[in-house]
């Protein structure tokens, strides 16, 4: 049980460091048709394009706040126990990790006929992760109730983590040469979800009346939600064979929309906006729910004279916790909202090209570079994620375009990413990666890259 | 751009991107050997407050005592059972009777034998605070138990045996314990400690000289768990024998599998009117085997000589534990 603590404390803090699902580069990345996803209004100028199956967007995103793993493993000579304790106390409920990794299987785009309309689709699989640091549990499970008084709050064990295959189809409009605005309507498939948002209760030791100690366990309200894991209370032998007949279409289903818009008021500026996700699933099969709801008091066991002798009061106490803080499993449908996005972008071109020839699009902008600012946006579960990030943008020549970005959120101020976008005739070759100054994997704070393959016309 | 510039552009992002990785110098995962984790538990266990009338008979006089057990479970939890160090009791008494009382807590394995007592004196017309700290080779003793008991006698009274009639008197009685664990991924454990002398000895073989050798078996359940078949790496037995015989012995430890094949022997050799100490390291292909044990069996034979001395108050004093690495 110990080692069981052991493992979960050190596993939480490697994890307590905040991040986004934040693309920064490859937001309003135009070249690129995967653009389209953080974007369904962006103003792409390609006839079709088809990426290569499952290499044409692959993304993995993870990061922390305030915890690096040098913290705590660092060959510094300081003893490890002393870093772990002032890590545990010196973290807060709000540190937190979101790990967003994405597989798309297949990504396709035809220019319909009118020249207006482009339309997108393809199926991606994508897994989630945020989890809250439950300091109080880590607390109670580092040192326990020694500290006579002080109040653990079941409050702050918080997480979610999914895996889903989404299907989807979008339309990117060009209304004129200055307004686009685009949607895309999705499908998702969940595989697996295990929730726990909506926890309270707290528990604590105070110096007792009957006894010396009085412990007490007030309004807890603990729930755990899964769905397409557990038949009844059995863990599904059969997950890893059903998987992926469960991502695509085979499991529990929900609906979602993305939104975005491109509007160039000239020819050197350009706005952008969008909204991902909003969407939900509504989980009825294979729907798992355990909670635990009450309250109690206890001084130990308090005999009552005469006392009589071999009765097992030790385990009264067991049975009246039981009794007190009720137990339930229930398998009811429940629904979960995806968790929404919000990019926009304001940028600005300049610099006209000497005498290159460009990649061809249907209305390209005409000049090298470009300069902007992006903002992001996603809905946490407890307090929404802002990042500020200004780039560079510039088209090196017919073959190489680059984005260089600079973000700024809650969690970093270093974060400076890089894109690369390669055109071999038709063949596209992208990579974004951020964070290029963390020359240390282990003393970073963000890690995160994108690449993929398309065949662009 | 001139070429240079763009050369040394890309040289500057390439240099970027590739040191963007991982590092081992800076870092050093193995001191997630080193952590120790000191969890401390506080918890009332057992309160209860006594009058005359719980003390005496139907006249109230004289004393007739006060016996009471009740079973416990939490000293086989698995917790407790692996990683609690050390225990203390918390003691606090009332006592308005005019009389001294003795309460002895008990703690009784599963046959109802105590496996550790710890008295309190409670002193008359007064507050009484007592903290009893139980650590370790104790605390191997104390995980035995199944149940816990009190008994109450009066001390010091005329006449013998009978508490004052004081109207309202109480004892009034709180017991809280501290439960200190700790987890690493080593652990330490007492095995068997006993202390044998003239009689012990020779009674093993029906309780005549000479003494010529001693056998004995225990079922062994420390490796069937799964804890300990998955992820021990490293075994290492301690043993402190004092021998005040004029005689030579030697103690084998045979591990068995449930076949009654020897998984392991350890031998010890004990010089007489000496103190012997032993470690014996388990690792590789022996501690896999070592794993299979299902007993133990402990011989001693008396070497260089047939029959045991017979030098009064002689004895052999073992202890013995082990240190699991996992």
């Amino acid at each position: 049980m110990k080692r069981i603590h052991l493992l979960f404390l050190v596993s939480v803090l490697i994890f307590i460091k905040s991040f986004s699902q934040n693309k920064p580069v490859l937001y309003d990345f135009t070249e690129v048709p995967q653009v389209l996803m953080l974007n369904p209004g962006a103003d792409v100028t390609y006839k079709w394009h088809v990426g290569v199956p499952a290499f044409s967007g692959i993304s993995v995103t993870a990061g922390v706040k305030g915890f690096k793993v040098t913290d705590l493993f660092a060959n510094d000579g300081i003893d490890i126990n002393t870093k772990l304790e002032k890590l545990i106390f010196s973290r807060t409920p709000n540190d937190h990790v979101y790990i967003n990794q994405q597989i798309e299987l297949i990504n396709a785009g035809i220019r319909l006929p009118n020249d207006k309309d482009y339309i997108s689709f393809g199926f991606y699989e994508e897994f989630n992760l945020i989890a809250y640091y439950p300091k109080d549990l880590a607390i109670f499970g580092f040192e326990g109730n020694k500290e006579i008084g002080r109040v653990f709050n079941a409050e702050s064990f918080k997480f979610k983590t999914d895996l889903v295959g989404v299907l989807h189809i979008g339309i990117d409009r060009r209304f004129n040469e200055k307004f686009n605005a685009g949607a895309r309507f999705k499908i998702y498939s969940s595989a697996a979800e295990v929730k726990s948002l909506h926890n309270s209760g707290l528990f604590f030791t105070t110096q007792g009346v009957d006894n010396i100690y009085r412990h007490t366990l007030q309004d807890i309200n603990l729930s755990v939600q899964s769905a397409g894991l557990f038949n009844g209370t059995d863990f599904d032998e059969k997950f890893y064979k059903k998987l992926s007949n469960k991502l695509f279409l085979g499991s529990n289903l929900g609906v979602g929309f993305d939104f975005g818009l491109t509007y160039k008021p000239n020819e050197q500026v350009k706005v952008t906006a969008s909204v991902q996700d909003l969407g939900f699933i509504k989980y009825s099969k294979m729907v798992t729910s355990i909670s635990a709801k009450g309250s109690y008091v206890t001084e130990g066991v308090k005999l009552q004279t005469p006392i009589i002798s071999g009765i097992n009061y030790f385990q009264q106490i067991i049975d009246g916790v039981e009794q007190a803080i009720v137990r339930d499993t229930i398998f009811t449908s429940h629904v979960t909202f995806r968790t929404p996005k919000i990019n926009a972008s304001y940028a600005y071109s300049f610099g006209l090209p000497h005498s290159e020839e460009c990649f061809k699009p249907l209305f390209d902008n005409p000049f090298r570079n470009q300069i902007g600012v992006q903002l992001y946006s996603i809905v946490l579960p407890k307090q929404p994620q802002v990042a500020t990030t200004l780039f560079y943008y510039r088209r090196v020549n017919k073959y190489l375009r680059t984005k260089l970005t600079y973000t700024v959120d809650s969690y970093s101020s270093s974060n400076v990413g890089l894109g690369l976008s390669a055109h071999i005739k038709h063949f596209n070759l992208y990579g974004s990666f951020n964070n290029l100054f963390s020359t240390d994997f282990y003393n970073s704070n963000y890690n995160a890259f994108q690449f993929g393959m398309n065949f662009i016309y | 751009m001139k070429p240079l510039k763009k050369l040394t552009a890309t040289s500057l992002v390439l240099l970027l991107m590739l040191t963007s990785c991982v590092k081992n110098d800076n870092v050093d995962f193995t001191q997630v050997d080193q952590i120790n984790l000191n969890q401390q538990i506080k918890g009332s266990m057992i309160s209860f407050t006594t009058t005359i009338a719980d003390f005496g008979d139907a006249n109230n006089l004289p004393f007739v005592g006060f016996d009471f057990n009740t079973p416990i479970e939490a000293f086989s939890n698995a917790t407790v059972q692996n990683e609690l160090v050390k225990l203390t009791f918390h003691f606090d008494f009332e006592n308005t009777f005019n009389r001294d009382f003795l309460f002895a807590f008990n703690f009784l394995d599963a046959n109802g034998l105590v496996v550790y007592s710890t008295p309190v004196t409670v002193t008359k017309n007064g507050l009484t605070n007592k903290d009893v700290i139980i650590e370790g080779l104790t605390i191997a003793q104390i995980k035995n138990t199944k149940q816990v008991g009190i008994n109450v006698t009066v001390l010091n009274s005329i006449p013998a045996n009978t508490v004052d009639n004081t109207v309202g008197a109480f004892v009034r009685f709180k017991l809280g314990a501290t439960f200190d664990f700790s987890a690493s991924p080593q652990a330490s454990a007492s095995l068997i400690d006993l202390t044998a002398s003239l009689p012990d000895l020779t009674n093993f073989e029906g309780g005549n000289l000479p003494f010529t050798h001693f056998d004995f078996s225990t079922p062994l359940d420390i490796f069937n768990n799964a804890t300990i078949q998955n992820n021990l790496v490293k075994a290492e037995f301690h043993f402190e024998i004092e021998n005040t015989f004029n005689r030579d012995f030697e103690l084998v430890f045979e591990f068995l599998n449930s076949n009654n094949q020897v998984t392991y022997t350890i031998p010890i050799l004990i010089n007489k009117t000496s103190k012997t100490i032993k470690d014996v390291l388990i690792e590789g292909t022996e501690l896999v085997n070592l794993k299979k044990s299902k007993k133990v069996n402990i011989t001693a034979d008396v070497i260089n000589a047939t029959t045991i001395d017979n030098t009064q108050g002689a004895f052999i004093n073992f202890k013995s534990s082990a240190t699991f690495s996992f």
